[in-house]
């Protein structure tokens, strides 16, 4: 049985947010930006670890990714609409930074599947290795985010049509390795 | 099932409910207040290596570009580091205390866990296990919370565990193998690395080994604190499993080092060493029929039936950790299981067998400069409370609060597996109230044929006034339906008395703890009950005097008592009650007791 618990990003409404600006000239917005941005910690920091994790095979990494996420989101805040999706499309988006960097270096083994945990699920884990990054990306934020297509699309930057193809060549890919 | 479907349960089964650091809120902070540029994050690859200077060890980061690294000192060495270090620094508490390191990323302002994991890795093998040339690589990400970090050493498939079974802030285990193959254990224990259940000091103790070439050898025991004081020579044939036994003597001491060398294989010889504990209490690696365990606020006691004097210990104080409770023994009576508070609302569930090996927790030197050891650390085996084992000791069920709302979770885990089974959320059930306050799960347990589970449901309802009235009810949810946790059947005690504590009994009735809800009136006073699952009708009822009770257990009984089963109780003042043929109190012990199971 599939448990569904502990979705990311909670209460994002689905459509990604465009990120706006405050007005030119608006230097002394009340907008406390730092509360709101402690708010967002609060809220998201555990959630969007994990689905760092996911995407990148490393807790540790993921804590550091989504802390930089964070500071980087420091003076962007004002006027974005949906805050946590903003965050989300970051996180993604530093994730896919890190696997570009680190591609051609020694490569981080995947953390360990939890100990105890069914040998189907260690298997698939490590096959998470095998994927790029933005098939990794698509099929973590399908099925772990459990987001739908469209949505997917706008945080890749793509099509519909190329997350399904992603998705679907990464499920090849994955059970060719489990198969083997 | 479909790739799809395994996939999202795989990616749940690995990143749900496991902790997460949430104490980066300071580092933040501490980078929005420079207003600097983001850092270029690099990875710590596993470029750190060690060497010998002067009889003190230093470990030196070799620069991947952006790489801030690393040093690490021993004894009499100076600390050097490559680059401006913000203050503060990570330590593993309870490992080689002699070593220090602290290594940053680039830019960041959080210590590096892995590269300074990677350095005290190296150190050990250089310093410990003579191999100086030996290099650690690729590793795992060190998990700071379960400390869980495992490296693959020198390229000739040795494999050195660092591990911190106890969780955050608990010592460190190491456990290796060797280069050339060698690997011992227990005879009869099943593995070779990680705590052994099921393997015990005993006399003479059995050593299986096994190694990859031939050559002589040496096995040794000592207590710790102590000589060497068993010692025997073999030789070991390349590929076969063979015995070695080692007269350690009686009496038998806490715990015993043991170590194994092949001596004949160059400079750097093989070692495999571990700890053995002396089995607790009178039934080696379980709980004897004739005897339960206790939980008060200095550790898990072990109480004969028969006259109440304890027999034994099978976790300290420092092994409970804060508000611990939930104490459960596994059926077979050779695990225990309890929750302690991690942080913020969370608790996590640890897991100890009666009896248990572990790697050692000091080096390879002589017994004679080791420390004192105490008993193993619990295992952490996730995030709950409550935990209960069903009756046939395969599935784990436990209430959790992933999110701190208030709101628990109903789980089910397949010891086997891993997997995990949510029964519900107290949010979800129809029962709720809309804007209702914080409902929460207690005192799990599972009916003798394991279809249902019986728990107390504390439900907190706001009010302006006081902030919110606690109400407790008996609910039983039967598994597999698709009743929410909340719309589980709810069995109403009479008017004017409360029912908590519900624990199954054999017959598939429920014993309940009784007490008036008015102080003051006139009422029959607290009592231990006997409830019909179904329809909550009382069928037995026993008073239990002045005190009410707080928590309840079963027991199989003493032994000869044939199949009766006796409920245990231990009441407000920290008595522990035995209800079977006749009631009586186990007056013995170390009370205050809080908890009993048997």
């Amino acid at each position: 049985m599939v448990t569904n618990v502990a979705r990311s990003g909670g209460g994002v409404s689905p459509s990604l947010p465009r990120r706006a600006r405050t007005p030119e000239g608006d230097t002394s917005s009340s907008f406390d930006e730092r509360s709101e941005l402690e708010s967002l910690y609060r809220t998201h920091f555990q959630p969007m670890v994990r689905l760092a994790w996911g995407l990148t095979g490393s807790r540790a990494v993921a804590e550091e990714l989504v802390q930089d996420a964070f500071v980087r989101l420091h003076g962007r805040l004002a006027g974005v609409e949906h805050p946590a999706a903003y965050l989300r499309t970051a996180v993604v988006n530093a994730c896919r930074g890190h696997h570009r960097r680190v591609r051609s270096r020694l490569r981080m083994a995947a953390e360990p599947a939890p100990a105890g945990a069914a040998p189907e699920v260690i298997e698939l884990w490590d096959a998470l290795e095998v994927l790029s990054a933005r098939q990794r990306a698509a099929v973590v934020l399908r099925f772990y985010e459990d987001l739908p297509e469209a949505e997917v699309a706008q945080i890749l930057g793509c099509r519909p049509g190329t997350v399904k193809s992603l998705t679907s060549r990464a499920l090849e890919r994955l059970r060719e390795v489990v198969e083997r | 099932m479909s790739t799809e479907d395994d996939l999202r349960h795989a990616l749940h089964a690995v990143l749900d409910d496991r902790p997460v650091a949430t104490d980066g809120w300071e580092a933040i902070e501490a980078r929005l207040g420079r207003r600097r540029q983001p850092p270029v994050l690099m990875v710590a690859a596993a470029v750190v290596a060690a060497v010998v200077v002067g009889g003190a060890l230093v470990a030196v980061g070799a620069r991947a570009r952006d790489t801030r690294v690393v040093r690490a000192g021993g004894p009499g060495s100076t600390t050097t580091t490559e680059a401006p270090v913000p203050t503060g620094q990570v330590g593993f508490p309870g490992i080689w205390p002699e070593y220090s390191w602290t290594a940053y990323r680039d830019g960041a302002t959080r210590p590096d866990r892995q590269a300074g994991a990677v350095a005290v890795a190296q150190a050990y093998l250089a310093e410990r296990l003579s191999l100086p040339q030996a290099s650690v690589g690729p590793y795992e990400p060190f998990d700071a919370t379960t400390g869980q970090v495992t490296y693959r050493a020198n390229g000739r498939g040795g494999v050195v565990l660092l591990a911190r079974p106890g969780g955050a802030g608990a010592p460190f285990v190491v456990s290796q193998s060797s280069p050339d193959g060698l690997d011992v254990k227990p005879a009869g224990a099943g593995s070779t690395r990680g705590v052994i259940p099921d393997a015990a000091l005993r006399d003479p103790l059995v050593l299986e080994l096994t190694s990859a070439v031939d050559g002589p050898g040496t096995a040794r025991a000592g207590a710790f604190g102590s000589e060497w004081s068993a010692a025997v020579d073999f030789r070991a044939v390349a590929g076969a499993t063979q015995q070695v036994t080692l007269e350690v003597g009686q009496p038998l001491p806490e715990a015993m080092l043991v170590r194994v060398e092949l001596t004949g294989t160059g400079p750097t010889p093989s070692v495999a060493e571990f700890r053995v504990d002396r089995p607790r209490g009178q039934g080696g690696s379980s709980v004897p029929v004739d005897e339960v365990v206790a939980l008060s606020d200095t550790g898990i006691d072990l109480i004969s039936l028969a006259d109440g004097t304890v027999t034994g210990s099978v976790a300290t104080e420092a092994d409970l950790g804060e508000g611990a409770s939930g104490l459960a023994l596994s059926p077979d009576r050779r695990k225990i299981v309890w929750s302690r508070a991690r942080t913020g609302c969370l608790s996590e569930l640890v897991m100890r067998p009666v009896a248990t090996m572990v790697p050692a927790t000091v080096p390879a030197t002589a017994p004679a400069s080791s420390p004192p050891s105490g008993p193993s650390d619990p295992e952490v085996v996730g995030t709950g409370r409550w935990p209960a084992f069903s009756p046939d000791g395969s599935q784990l069920a436990y209430a959790v609060d992933p999110e701190c709302s208030g709101r628990d979770r109903l789980v089910v885990r397949d010891l086997a597996s891993g997997r995990e089974r949510v029964l519900g959320s107290t949010a979800t059930g129809s029962g709720a109230p809309s804007g209702s306050g914080p409902a929460s799960v207690r005192s799990l347990s599972w009916s003798p044929d394991g279809t249902r589970l019986a728990f107390e449901l504390v439900t907190t309802t706001p009010s302006a006034s006081e902030g919110g009235t606690r109400q407790s009810s008996i609910r039983v949810l039967t598994l597999d339906s698709a009743a929410a946790v909340d719309g589980a059947r709810a069995l109403a005690p009479p008017p004017g008395l409360s029912w908590v504590a519900p624990r199954f009994l054999a017959s598939g009735r429920l014993a309940v703890a009784e007490s008036p809800t008015v102080a003051g009136k006139p009422s029959p006073g607290f009592a231990l009950v006997v409830v019909d699952a179904e329809s909550g009708a009382v069928t037995r009822r026993i008073d239990v005097g002045p005190s009410p009770l707080l928590a309840l257990g079963t027991t199989p009984g003493p032994a000869g008592a044939g199949t009766a089963e006796s409920v245990l109780g231990v009441s407000a003042d920290g008595v522990i009650h035995l209800f079977d043929t006749d009631q009586r109190v186990l007056t013995g012990g170390r009370p205050p007791y809080r908890e009993a199971a048997g």
